[in-house]
């Protein structure tokens, strides 16, 4: 019998042994929270480029957006990957259609800050820029890149 | 023991909570652009194709054909291959063109040497050799003096 009470008096210590930690997650965003309203598809066209011109090639493109959250005035970015053909950090490229080993390096305005208040649907400005060294000796025909650009907080 | 273990996880939580604390969007665009196949000239302006069967100018006794060589600059987009061609000159007489003295009329044809793949447009020229020709026949029974004609040199693309 006494052995008995013993073992009761020993239970307690392996209940609290086997607790459970329950992680709680609860996430905090930005006081500020900017969203792309223009649909997605926009294409940043340079359209044709004559390779005997003296003059950069350059296209823009416009894109809206929107930030909500508590502050009254929010202070956005917007930044870009450098595409799927970049030579290194912030050369992006265009590659050809047809003739994969072939480039056409250009630039983007990237990146872009601002400030707007907030619940305002704000236009960003995207320009392109091909300088004259770059199209001069590229060859004939299409080229193409897509770049995913981030809009923060 | 127990409650340093959940102490530990509880720091773990608020480590994860704070890296995802900034919202961001993102937008995927495209960019696109279409360089054009083209070829121009590089020559200066001026250029003569002088055409001669002995030394300084046709002999009209001769039986040889007066011919002539001139060498034009151009430059193509890289890997375009150009094609030349010949136009109508100012004398052109509605089959051939033709080099005037003012009063007689010679004809004349004009050939072009091997053509070089386009390197584009940031180096050096290319070279190509237009040959001209007047056949003895359209030599021998004119008047002497200085035969000139105009004629466009096209070249593709």
């Amino acid at each position: 019998m006494r052995v008995v009470l013993a073992l009761a008096a020993a239970l307690p210590a392996v209940a609290f042994a086997g607790s459970y930690s329950l992680a709680i997650n609860a996430t905090v965003l930005s006081a500020s929270n900017c969203k792309f309203t223009t649909v997605a598809g926009s294409v940043l066209a340079f359209g044709a480029i004559d390779p005997s011109s003296l003059t950069a090639k350059t296209a823009s493109i416009t894109l809206q957006m929107k930030c909500s959250g508590s502050a009254a005035t929010a202070a956005y970015g917007l930044s870009s990957d450098d595409g799927l053909h970049a030579a290194g950090a912030g050369l992006p490229r265009m590659i050809h259609a047809v003739n994969l080993t072939e480039f056409l390096p250009y630039t983007l305005n990237t990146p872009i800050s601002g400030t707007t208040p907030k619940n305002v649907v704000t236009t960003l400005t995207i320009t392109g820029t091909i300088s004259v060294a770059n199209f001069q000796n590229a060859i004939a025909g299409n080229f193409a890149d897509t770049q995913v650009l981030t809009l923060s907080p | 023991m127990c409650k340093k273990l959940l102490a530990a996880s509880l720091v773990a939580v608020g480590a994860i909570a704070s890296t995802t604390a900034a919202a961001a969007d993102s937008y995927s665009l495209t960019i696109n652009a279409n360089v054009i196949g083209m070829c121009k000239f590089t020559q200066a302006a001026g250029a003569v194709l002088t055409l001669t069967n002995v030394a300084g100018g046709i002999d009209p006794s001769s039986a040889g054909n007066a011919t002539g060589t001139a060498n034009l600059t151009y430059k193509c987009t890289k890997g375009q291959n150009p094609t030349f061609a010949t136009g109508n000159g100012t004398n052109w007489s509605g089959t051939a063109n033709r080099v005037t003295n003012g009063t007689d009329f010679m004809v004349y044809t004009l050939g072009y040497g091997a053509t070089s793949t386009g390197t584009g447009f940031g180096g050096g020229s290319l070279t190509i050799a237009v040959g001209g020709t007047i056949l003895p026949v359209d030599f021998s029974a004119v008047s002497a003096g200085l035969y000139t004609d105009t004629v466009p040199v096209n070249v593709t693309p």
